[in-house]
């Protein structure tokens, strides 16, 4: 049995890497989209035992990243009322919105709590009941099952002071949304494997026919993302462009049945703000008519926000795959995950927290 | 994945993440047993980790690993299906 240290193999990651040395012809870049793919590729180095060849570019898949400006100032203004308990995930808590981060209101006398699972704060709720219990719910796909699990638990279980702050964000839109970037340099992508885990990847394929792009669904320890690669390179160098299955022990074509049905019946897709990137549409999730008791954005009236983003930030350039953490004159000296200018620096998904954590002072070139 | 057991309607299994081990909700992938691994987000099993497929898939990059160093022609160099 497989699993995980296996996948971490040094002597098949050199047979591996071999391979792409052999096979590749031409230069190609490719994003990997995924921001626990990108984790995996700075911490074990990958970027830089690659041939000169390729190129890996950084995706937008870090949820708590491209989570919109607007919703961490509404969050910010809902979990500041004396009758709230706010909860999410640490992560999120600690991004910096327009007036400082979400926990930083503990100071204040708000009352905001770090839970592990969205069905931990419907717990909260029942556990208190003369207060109003929020969680902010955020994500790619993967964690759209158990966001939508915690409402049907709400309504189940008849909880009316707990509700959601909705702000999930879809894959595939945003590949899409990238490939139609002017300057795009995206040749073809590592798809997440996690998100795909839960939805399969049949959307993924109209993608690769409509663009073009080779796309290979992979999983996240150094061997799987060498083998993605590899499978990749293939593509592009036989001029194929289809979408493969680098992560069969946990993927299928469909994903997980039940998972897309919770989700179907709580969420509905809507237009969404990514931070860093715009608008994008159809590219989230909101809560149905159905749960719409459950909805904070429906339950909360909300001043007018003003947003203010730092101007030295390029996270979102970042998220597009057009430049690296340490292209940014911030990084590292005025952006630290202690000081962080953009959410990029935060999550443990972020590009920009990676590079500074595996010590990326330095692009490639200066390094070397 | 260790005890199955019921929260709230719900089932539930003891899953040990290296030395942790946290409740986990099985809403999303009930059709699981003790010894199975399963994949974790956010408190909910979201898919189990298929061994066959792993197995199979690791003979392949075995085979890459053991024959990259010879230069085949590249429709010699295909996958076999996993």
């Amino acid at each position: 049995m497989k699993y995980l240290e296996e996948y971490r193999d040094p002597e098949v990651a050199a047979g591996l890497l071999r391979e792409i040395r052999r096979v590749v012809r031409s230069p190609w870049v490719i994003m990997e989209v995924c921001g626990g793919q990108t984790h995996s590729i700075v911490r074990y180095g990958i970027d830089r035992m690659l041939p000169e060849e390729i190129e890996l570019v950084h995706g937008p898949g870090c949820p708590v990243c491209v989570t919109a400006l607007e919703t961490i100032d509404r969050a910010h203004a809902i979990a500041a009322r004396p009758d709230v308990i706010f909860t999410s995930f640490g992560d999120m808590l600690r991004v910096p919105g327009s007036h400082g981060d979400l926990l930083s209101l503990r100071g204040r006398g708000a009352d905001v709590r770090v839970v592990y699972s969205p069905l931990d704060a419907v717990g909260i709720a029942r556990q208190n009941p003369d207060k109003s219990v929020v969680f902010l719910g955020i994500g790619f796909e993967t964690t759209a099952p158990a966001n939508a699990m915690a409402l049907v638990q709400a309504r189940r279980l008849r909880v009316p002071n707990f509700s959601m702050l909705l702000s999930h964000v879809l894959v595939p839109p945003s590949i899409a949304a990238i490939l139609q970037t002017r300057g795009n340099r995206v040749q073809a992508f590592l798809g997440p494997g996690h998100v795909c885990a839960v939805v399969g990847y049949r959307e993924y394929e109209a993608i690769a026919a409509r663009y073009g792009v080779p796309i290979v669904i992979t999983g996240f320890e150094p061997v799987d993302l060498l083998e993605g690669i590899l499978m990749a390179v293939r593509q592009l160098e036989a001029g194929q462009a289809v979408v493969e299955n680098q992560y069969t022990r946990t993927v299928t074509r469909d994903g997980n049945y039940i998972a897309r049905e919770i989700i179907h019946e709580v969420f509905e897709v809507t237009d969404r703000k990514w931070r860093g990137i715009g608008a994008i549409p159809k590219s989230g999730y909101k809560i149905s008519y159905e749960y719409r008791d459950y909805d904070a954005d429906r339950l909360f009236a909300v001043d007018e926000i003003a947003t203010e983003e730092p101007a030295a930030c390029i996270s979102g350039m970042v998220l597009r795959g057009l430049k690296k953490p340490c292209d940014c004159p911030a990084f590292g000296t005025t952006c630290t995950p202690r000081t962080p200018l953009g959410a990029t620096m935060v999550s443990a998904e972020g590009a920009c927290a990676a590079y500074y954590q595996y010590g990326r002072s330095v692009p490639e070139e200066a390094a070397e | 994945m260790t005890a199955l057991s019921e929260r709230d309607g719900l089932p539930y299994a003891s899953v040990r993440f290296g030395g942790v081990t946290r409740d986990v909700c099985l809403a999303c992938q009930p059709d699981v047993a003790p010894g199975d691994f399963v994949l974790v987000h956010v408190g909910l099993a979201i898919a189990k980790i298929d061994r066959e497929q792993a197995a199979s898939a690791w003979r392949v990059l075995e085979q890459i690993g053991a024959t990259a160093e010879v230069a085949l022609p590249p429709e010699s160099s295909e996958e076999p299906e996993p």
